[in-house]
């Protein structure tokens, strides 16, 4: 995986991965996507609520990402570009989803009845109560518009900072903190009613 | 409760609510926050269940992909970059090239015109005329039309002792020449019309002496 990595003793920058790549270098795709894969899966998955979807999001992301460098233009670290692409992509195969399940007549899919199944964790003793409240967080999420949603997890879960939040969506970080702030109220007053805050 | 800048009492807005709650706050930004909240239950126990809210978030984190579900998902990506044709500029578009070629084109062509707006105005106005595009104030005006006027007024008449010695003339061949006038009037159209501009040397020649 991180081939660039072990050859060499300081990590390279991602500004110089992505001119190896614009090169045709594909150890410098492996590294790209080594470094960036579990943040991007981890908001197309809170965006998305299922592994499926999320994986697809973030392939679709990385490809996107990638052959559309020239919007990006430096403007940004490529890592608040990428999560940018990945969010939206995430909400693109959202709403197709919703779509789907609305022309199925509301009969669950194999699919379906398998994202709604716990994610194996790293430690079995507690993975049904985290899938729980992983589903009840995700329910919380649904309540929220899609903008405070793409807001708070760019934040939550990108580990973006107010200023990368605002770049990746196009808004002013007051926007961006306000939006955080009744976004979490939202959240609270959902889960205070389920007993869970 | 929710946050605004109400009567003359200071309130926090909502940025600032998040950025407490983020730990985003100066330490003066901080303090008088804090100290308002001492009077404000309600908000305070708003933001502590926030808090608490982000620290069930962390803890609810997904659980990663398998190694071979990311190996996947990274073949998929190198096909998926491969089939997409890369995104180009608009200047590296060819239909932007053909529009910059053909506009160039048209360019050179105008430019070139002998016919062209600016070399017109570059030719001479004419006289009494002021050039294209020049303001002219009303006394340089009635200097152009003087000039104008002196371009094309008639030529000087001749003087008056030419004037009347030519009509002397005339008026002796009219007499002498008459019967020869009325065979052929031509001719006599002919000198008449050259009366205007006095006898020619021959007609002077041939003129008797006056007495």
């Amino acid at each position: 995986m991180s081939v660039l990595s072990a050859c060499c003793p300081t990590a390279l920058s991602d500004e110089s991965l992505l001119a190896r790549f614009s090169r045709g270098e594909r150890e410098a795709l492996e590294e790209l996507f080594g470094r960036y894969r579990t943040v991007a899966y981890r908001v197309a998955h809170r965006l998305l609520g299922n592994e499926a979807d999320a994986l697809d999001a973030v392939q679709e992301g990385f490809v996107k990402a990638l052959t559309r460098l020239k919007s990006f233009q430096g403007r940004s670290s490529f890592k608040t570009w990428l999560l940018r692409v990945v969010s939206n992509a995430a909400l693109d195969l959202g709403r197709q989803r919703q779509r789907r399940e609305a022309l199925s007549l509301d009969v669950p899919s194999p699919d379906d009845q398998e994202t709604l199944q716990p994610l194996t964790l790293s430690d079995p003793a507690d993975g049904l109560e985290r899938a729980d409240l992983r589903r009840l967080l995700q329910e919380a999420l649904a309540a929220l518009s899609e903008a405070q949603r793409q807001t708070f997890v760019l934040h939550a879960d990108g580990e973006l900072t107010y200023r990368e939040v605002a770049d990746a969506l196009g808004i002013s970080i007051g926007t961006v903190m306000s939006r955080l702030y009744y976004a979490r109220q939202k959240l609270r007053v959902f889960l205070s009613q389920r007993s869970l805050l | 409760m929710t946050p605004s800048q109400a009567g003359n009492h200071w309130n926090p807005r909502a940025e600032q609510l998040a950025a407490y709650v983020d730990g985003e706050l100066d330490a003066a930004a901080f303090e008088r926050l804090r100290s308002w909240l001492a009077d404000h239950p309600e908000t305070s126990a708003e933001l502590r269940a926030q808090q608490r809210l982000l620290h069930l978030w962390q803890t609810a984190e997904p659980a990663q992909p398998s190694a071979q579900q990311w190996a996947s998902a990274l073949d998929r990506v190198e096909k998926g970059i491969a089939a997409t044709p890369p995104t180009l500029s608009l200047w590296q578009q060819p239909f932007f090239k053909l529009a910059l070629l053909t506009v160039g084109t048209a360019a050179a062509l105008v430019l070139a015109l002998p016919s062209a707006p600016w070399r017109q105005a570059k030719e001479p106005p004419p006289a009494g005329q002021p050039a294209r595009g020049v303001v002219v104030n009303e006394t340089e005006m009635v200097r152009l039309r003087a000039a104008q006027n002196e371009k094309t007024a008639p030529k000087a008449a001749p003087a008056e002792d030419d004037l009347l010695e030519g009509l002397l003339a005339d008026d002796f061949q009219w007499t002498n020449e008459s019967s020869q006038r009325v065979k052929d009037p031509a001719k006599g159209e002919a000198r008449g019309r050259r009366s205007t501009t006095g006898p020619s040397a021959s007609d002077r020649q041939n003129a008797p002496r006056a007495p």
